[in-house]
């Protein structure tokens, strides 16, 4: 009877030592990736990636912001395989950091060059840019005219009607932060925010929230980016967009693999095939802008772009989000 | 005062057995891996200051506003939703357990109906009902402003209420009626012997139920991301902090700081108020016959109990209809898309695994080593005890930054697989299991195993047919408890999902806190179902299987 007892013990230790190591073991055909994809493009573009290269995709979306803290936290070991859809200014700090592995896809030939990394690091499949939504229905209550310029959001009449992303988590927001002081200088960046600060009645963790809290009527003004705004627009929200004024910046949403991964050729693959004409199609039906020449989206703005830097905004995050934090925590 | 039902006894006392000696060795390890070392890493980290260990970061939590600020709203949210919730089980359980008014059955269900479905899943129904341009809006063109503490106080005592009603409803149930007939045949009045002998007698049991809900509500994570409109409570700005801004030390300060109260609360728990005995008096009670109550107690109470269910009713109906809507309110058309989810779908299955996983290894787990606790007597009992009480203590952002810290590199580099979601939901839940054998063994008098022994039966076989049997209900506890909150837990997971690994409860977060609110009510109907119906199954299962272990559903 003895040898029964050893026997339960042996079984129970043996079946936590498969828990703790077996389970994820690694799979050719696996490619898991973060995404900054809003719920609603996520499934067909996975969908399209994964018909377009057999590869089975594991995905899991987080704010961008939220996503580099992972990485960070991460490094050297990444959990994901790929990362598709992030701001290039995170790309720049993730690439910095050597967490990348290169790769010269023969496939990007058609894209320009400003839109991937000249050492392959990166690849820009699409771009956003940060806009103002309005509920139209809420304006018209109120008979107030929409905003057109940064400027015109920091009237008090808008005081606790803003809603806008917080920029530790959302990328949206970083990109709105680093566009103030790309238009208006450091210390005007600063006064500006500050006074919009007063306005503002919550900051949301995602970009996207603020255009759907607009959109069913919690708040009248939000700053999102421009398809959190169209997608509701023509989902028969009363929503509006508004590309401020003074122009606003955008993201070049990128690609990357990173360099623990453990499938390098199912993620040169799908690097492949992200800058195929097939699958910058079918992003045009969800995305405002794709860098495929010659591809056109559904949805046509000619919004005024200010010459954005991303590498000023990567090499300046941690400064800017420290006074950040000091000046706008609450 | 020992807790077994006789001293160590020489011949039974068994420490000696080389496979209760290997088992207890082996859940020591296991407990001091992964509830130990994933807490005491958090604990060094919340004094590391560039690379030496200092005070500084705490002096920092101090000094600024916005760091203390939020301990005193998550302590001062605690005592309202605490306070709150008291007075509803109160009156609910009062409602149910002494009068005759109708809907009985409807109250205590829909009391009860918040332990099978995610936790903010009232701050998700409140903003449709309540936000600034909800339901209340649409009707009467009055907007109310439920982000912050109203929303908060709300989701919290509503998602909280299960808990408190039912410790309410034991201690109510349990006191002596004729303590009740006595006052009244010595002419005190109806409101004199409510608050003179029912609320006096009632206070040790409300006490300990409102520790436990305080917990509850200081660790709660969802409710305060939903609802709470940035106002600052610890849970949740210990994951910004570490998410946000990737500030680890001042984030490990935030979970130091907010396991001590859950530590504090435990102890008094566990020492203090563990007999309860001066509840009522012991012996059998005397059926009293049941006395008319006054409409002036017995109408208010009723009014309350009502109102709350309703609300919680309504929020599940709100819920339903959102799902099943294109866009509730804006676009009343019904429609099912909501439901076709690929990554939906696919969260729910992960979430059904790794919670039945999960209940598995923990009911056996937790059953066995309260078995050893209780029968065996190991060295350093208590303190084997309160370790395993710590997962359950500790607050669920606590033990996932902990996981992080401990799992993400080697030797033990499990971040991004199911397991280390299994170990975690396991491990926080383990007491449950134990504290419910521990209790049931006391119950159990020591002489059928003792037979057992004498005939001649060694200790695995007398464990297995003559103990096991008899616990199968606190198994049978175990089991669902982890089921169920596997199916809905966030605040520790949030950290430790990866590609491949989503949970529906967090999926259900996310599309929550993005918006899109027609596909997070419909993952949060279709959760709720997958819990009823399993729930439903076990019950058939443990009535047609001839397993002794299963009897207990």
């Amino acid at each position: 009877m003895k040898k029964k007892g050893a026997f339960i013990l042996m079984v129970f230790i043996v079946s936590f030592l498969c828990l703790g190591t077996g389970i994820a073991n690694a799979d050719s055909h696996v490619i898991k990736y973060y995404t900054d994809n809003d719920e609603s493009e996520l499934d067909p573009f996975a969908k399209a990636i994964s018909k377009g290269t057999g590869l089975k995709l594991e995905p899991l979306r987080l704010s961008s912001g939220e996503a580099w803290a992972r990485v960070d936290a991460e490094a050297p070991r990444v959990g994901a395989d790929m990362h598709f859809g992030w701001p290039l200014s995170f790309a720049i700090m993730a690439k910095e950091k050597g967490l990348l592995m290169q790769y010269k896809s023969p496939a990007w030939k058609a894209i320009p060059s400003q839109y991937k990394d000249p050492d392959g690091y990166w690849y820009g499949w699409s771009y956003w840019f940060a806009c103002i939504g309005v509920n139209t229905k809420l304006l018209k209550e109120k008979g107030y005219s929409a905003p057109r310029s940064w400027k015109d959001l920091l009237d008090p009449k808008w005081k606790g009607e803003i809603v806008m992303p917080n920029p530790g988590t959302s990328g949206t927001a970083y990109l709105t932060v680093s566009t103030v002081m790309q238009l208006f200088g450091e210390d005007e960046g600063w006064k500006y925010l500050e006074q919009l600060n007063k306005n503002v009645a919550q900051y949301t963790k995602s970009g996207s929230a603020p255009g759907q809290l607009v959109a069913q009527g919690e708040y009248m003004i939000g700053i999102t980016w421009d398809q959190a705004v169209e997608k509701r627009k023509n989902e028969g929200y009363p929503i509006e967009m508004v590309i401020p004024a003074e122009g606003t910046g955008y993201v070049l949403d990128i690609a990357v693999i990173y360099k623990n991964t453990e499938n390098p050729e199912g993620a040169k693959k799908f690097i492949d095939y992200v800058g195929s004409k097939g699958f910058q199609q079918e992003v045009a039906q969800y995305r405002s802008k794709v860098t495929y020449p010659g591809v056109e989206s559904l949805v046509r703005f000619d919004p005024k772009l200010i010459d954005y830097d991303a590498k000023w905004a990567a090499d300046n995050r941690t400064r800017i989000m420290s006074t950040w934090k000091s000046r706008f925590a609450q | 005062m020992t807790r077994g039902s006789s001293a160590r006894d020489p011949v039974f006392g068994m420490r000696r057995d080389p496979l209760f000696i290997g088992l207890t060795v082996f859940m020591v390890v296991l407990l001091c891996l992964f509830v130990v070392y994933p807490v005491a890493s958090v604990l060094v980290a919340s004094f590391r200051e560039e690379g030496a260990l200092s005070l500084k970061n705490y002096a920092d939590f101090f000094r600024y506003a916005y760091y203390y600020k939020s301990m005193v709203n998550s302590l001062l949210l605690g005592l309202v939703t605490t306070s709150i919730i008291l007075i509803v089980a109160f009156a609910l359980s009062y409602v149910v357990s002494k009068t005759n008014l109708p809907l009985k059955p409807f109250l205590r269900m829909s009391a009860l109906l918040p332990l099978i479905s995610p936790p903010f899943i009232f701050s998700l129904a409140l903003v449709i009902i309540a936000g600034r341009r909800g339901l209340i809006y649409h009707f009467t063109g009055f907007s109310p402003s439920i982000y912050g503490w109203p929303g908060l106080i709300i989701a919290q005592v509503l998602s909280f209420l299960p808990l408190g009603f039912l410790m309410v409803n034991n201690v109510l149930q349990s006191l002596d009626p004729s303590l009740e007939d006595a006052s009244r045949d010595l002419g005190a009045s109806q409101v004199r012997t409510l608050f003179r002998i029912i609320v006096p007698l009632s206070l040790p049991g409300l006490f300990k139920a409102g520790l436990l809900v305080f917990i509850m509500s200081l660790a709660d994570f969802g409710n305060p991301m939903l609802i709470g409109g940035g106002l600052p409570i610890m849970a949740t700005d210990a994951y910004n902090l570490w998410i946000g801004e990737q500030n680890m030390e001042m984030a490990a300060v935030f979970c130091i700081l907010l396991i001590i109260p859950s530590i504090f609360v435990y102890v008094i728990q566990n020492y203090f108020l563990k007999e309860g005995s001066f509840v009522t008096v012991s012996g059998h009670m005397i059926a009293s016959e049941r006395r008319k109550i006054a409409w002036y107690i017995q109408y208010p109470l009723y009014g309350a109990a009502l109102v709350v269910c309703l609300t919680i009713i309504s929020c599940f109906a709100v819920i339903f209809i959102s799902s099943v809507t294109k866009l509730f309110m804006i676009n009343n058309t019904l429609t099912l898309e909501h439901f076709s989810s690929y990554s939906g779908w696919k969260a729910l299955k992960t979430s059904f695994t790794v919670s039945g996983i999960a209940a598995v290894i923990t009911s056996f787990t937790s059953i066995i080593f309260s078995y050893i606790l209780v029968r065996k007597k190991p060295i350093a009992r208590d303190a084997l005890e309160f370790i395993a009480l710590l997962g359950f203590a500790v607050p669920g952002t606590v033990m996932g930054i902990g996981y992080i810290i401990v799992f993400n590199k080697p030797p033990f580099m499990i971040t991004g697989t199911l397991a280390i979601i299994i170990l975690n939901i396991s491990f926080r839940e383990f007491p449950v299991g134990l504290e419910a054998g521990i209790g049931k063994l006391q119950q159990i008098d020591i002489s059928i195993e003792e037979a057992s022994r004498d005939l001649g039966a060694n200790s695995i076989k007398t464990f297995v047919r003559a103990a096991l049997p008899l616990m199968s209900s606190a198994f049978a506890a175990s089991f669902l408890y982890t089921f169920m909150v596997g199916m809905i837990t966030i605040s520790a997971v949030i950290f430790l999902i990866a590609p491949g690994t989503n949970l529906a409860s967090l999926l259900i977060l996310r599309l929550a806190e993005t918006g899109n609110i027609g596909k997070a009510s419909a993952m949060a109907v279709m959760l709720t179902l997958v819990v009823l119906v399993s729930l439903m199954l076990l019950r058939v299962l443990s009535k047609q299987t001839k397993m002794e272990i299963l009897k207990g559903f």
